[in-house]
């Protein structure tokens, strides 16, 4: 070897950690939020400091707006069927006119929203990959949530109501998609006064929800696309697939790509490589908006990220630290939602507390909730709400 | 999707700050392996803050005819190590006196190791440190003297005649491979 080769050999140093680099990306982060809000005169606070509970019995509603679900005459959903109709508004409106965006929030590559989410691309990379379970083990995971429920609508012209109703969700998911959700309910909050009229209106009628107690057989539980390992984990690569729908079908447009990217991101055994290269493809996507420090509905604060699509804000609430998803929130922004419910008004959030593997179907770790975080009316009452329920538009939720 | 460093710093001086940490994951690697070459690997973690927040605050003063921003990340580098030596009381640049508490007696330890150790001690000790300096940019951090000029902050001139005193130190040198030269500085060569 000659001097030369030997002096390029002792510039050899070992890579820098990602940890370091993630605490500097985060702390310009802080400056530059810091600098945007410093010379912004006259600009409303961001939008991830909105109220986040629903308005007071004072709000008026209008007339419920008929919905698919209540157009057949379906009385009561089930839970999971009307979670599914929540996402599908979105779905919906994706191929509808442009996206909603909010006055003077900056989108697409180069905004504050790409510049945290490629933080979080970064994080997510160096993270370890997900636990899976082995033969006989299942992957558990507990999670509180509310979802939309709708109810009272008939054909005959009734007026329907609907109701925010909180849960608590355990699952237990083994690989071959076989597995438990067990589910325990709280109380059912009405997302407008008008809701509440109607219910009385309609007699009262009960609208608690008793647990539910699922089994699901192999393949039962697998949701969304189950080719995760075989996904690109380039962010342009990956980008093209998925807004092509070749992974998951649904309509053209940067909305529904926000909804798969989220898909792919809950409850998923992705790894870290596809988790980095799905927040680089939201990073891209023109409407994302950053929300600096939010909480979540269990008062974590991490890192959100939210789209606007027909009125209605989708926000996603990762931990800085691990690019984790702790929460979202379905918050009404603007007309054309397809909710009757006022601006502010959240009708959906969720909370995911924990995963781990366990060695059966009746385990849970020992930090799991043994009591309903969600409150629930107390005794053997099937009414809907007590009487003396103070404010039965407002969630009142355990942190 | 791929915007030059000039873009990136634009878009971070127009209204979107942020923008800005795009560079860190474009750079970070590269300042830090600049400082780590330097002041050692513990340092280097503590020092690259500092260096991104003066960057970010000094991002005016970024040169935006220059695509890459690695040569002025380099010189705002620079900077914060003199102020860290200064603050530690050692040598601006590597001295070949060994240090315990400076990343030049690892350097130094590996080439008591190396079988031509000690004519590359003979030939760093022979170059000033100006030109060990210029010679460190275009080995280590693969500059050409047009860059190693913006980092230094001289005249390119004076990073070309400083590169080509270092490089004779070499070549006068028996074992010197011109190989390794052509592939560093084709044109010196």
């Amino acid at each position: 070897m000659d001097t030369m080769e030997l002096l390029k050999q002792l510039g050899c140093v070992e890579p820098a950690d990602q940890e370091v680099l993630a605490r500097t990306a985060d702390a310009l982060l802080e400056l530059a939020a810091a600098e945007k809000r410093r010379p912004t005169v006259g600009v409303t606070a961001p939008f991830g400091r909105v109220v986040r509970l629903i308005r007071g019995p004072d709000v008026a509603g209008g007339p419920v707006s008929p919905s698919a679900d209540r157009a057949d005459g379906s009385h009561r959903q089930r839970r999971w069927v009307a979670r599914v109709a929540a996402l599908g508004v979105l779905v919906a409106a994706a191929g509808g006119a442009g996206t909603l965006l909010e006055p003077g929030t900056p989108a697409g590559p180069g905004s504050a929203a790409a510049a945290v989410l490629k933080k979080l691309g970064h994080v997510a990379a160096y993270q370890p990959a997900p636990i899976v379970p082995g033969p006989g083990q299942y992957l558990y995971a507990d999670s509180v949530e509310a979802y939309t429920d709708t109810a009272g609508t008939s054909p005959n012209g009734d007026a329907g109501y609907t109701v925010l109703l909180p849960e608590n969700r355990q699952i237990w998911i083994a690989a071959n998609g076989s597995g438990r959700i067990l589910e325990t309910f709280g109380n059912p909050v009405f997302l407008s006064a008008q809701d509440r009229a109607n219910w009385e209106a309609a007699g009262s009628p009960p609208i608690q929800h008793p647990p539910t107690d699922m089994s699901f057989g192999p393949g039962g539980l697998v949701d969304g696309p189950t080719n995760l390992s075989e996904l690109p984990t380039n962010p342009s690569a990956l980008a093209a697939e998925i807004s092509s729908r070749k992974i998951e079908g649904g309509p053209a447009g940067p909305a529904e790509d926000f909804t798969q990217v989220a898909d792919m991101l809950r409850e998923t055994d992705a790894s870290p490589a596809l988790r980095s290269a799905l927040y680089q493809v939201a990073a891209r996507l023109p409407g994302v908006e950053a929300l600096e420090t939010v909480t979540d509905h269990s008062g974590r604060s991490g890192i959100g990220i939210a789209y606007v699509n027909k009125g209605l804000r989708h926000e996603l609430i990762f931990d800085p630290k691990t690019s984790a998803l702790l929460g979202e929130y379905y918050t009404i922004v603007g007309p054309g939602s397809g909710y009757d419910a006022p601006v502010g008004a959240v009708v959906g959030w969720e909370v995911y507390l924990q995963s781990s593997v366990v060695n059966s179907l009746r385990s849970a770790p020992a930090t799991a909730p043994s009591q309903p975080v969600v409150p629930v009316t107390p005794g053997p009452s099937n009414s809907a709400v007590s009487s003396n329920s103070p404010s039965p538009t407002t969630t009142t939720l355990a942190p | 999707m791929d915007e030059t460093d000039e873009q990136v710093v634009g878009w971070s001086e127009a209204g979107e700050p942020a923008a800005f940490v795009e560079l860190v994951w474009r750079h970070g690697p590269a300042v830090h392996a600049y400082l780590a070459r330097r002041t050692g690997r513990q340092d280097a973690d503590d020092l690259l803050g500092e260096v991104w927040l003066q960057a970010f605050k000094g991002r005016a003063s970024y040169d935006r005819r220059c695509p890459d921003a690695r040569p002025w990340l380099y010189g705002i580098a620079r900077n914060v190590l003199r102020a860290h030596w200064r603050y530690v009381s050692r040598p601006m640049v590597h001295t070949v006196e060994p240090d315990s508490s400076d990343a030049w007696s690892d350097v130094d330890v590996r080439l008591d190791a190396a079988a031509q150790g000690e004519t590359l001690r003979q030939v760093l000790t022979a170059l000033s440190e100006d030109e060990r300096e210029v010679l460190f940019l275009v080995v280590w951090e693969e500059l050409t003297p047009a860059e190693v000029s913006v980092v230094l902050g001289i005249p390119q001139g004076t990073a070309r005649s400083r590169l080509h005193r270092a490089l004779s130190a070499f070549r006068s040198e028996a074992a010197f491979n011109s190989s390794v030269l052509i592939r560093l500085y084709p044109k010196e060569a």
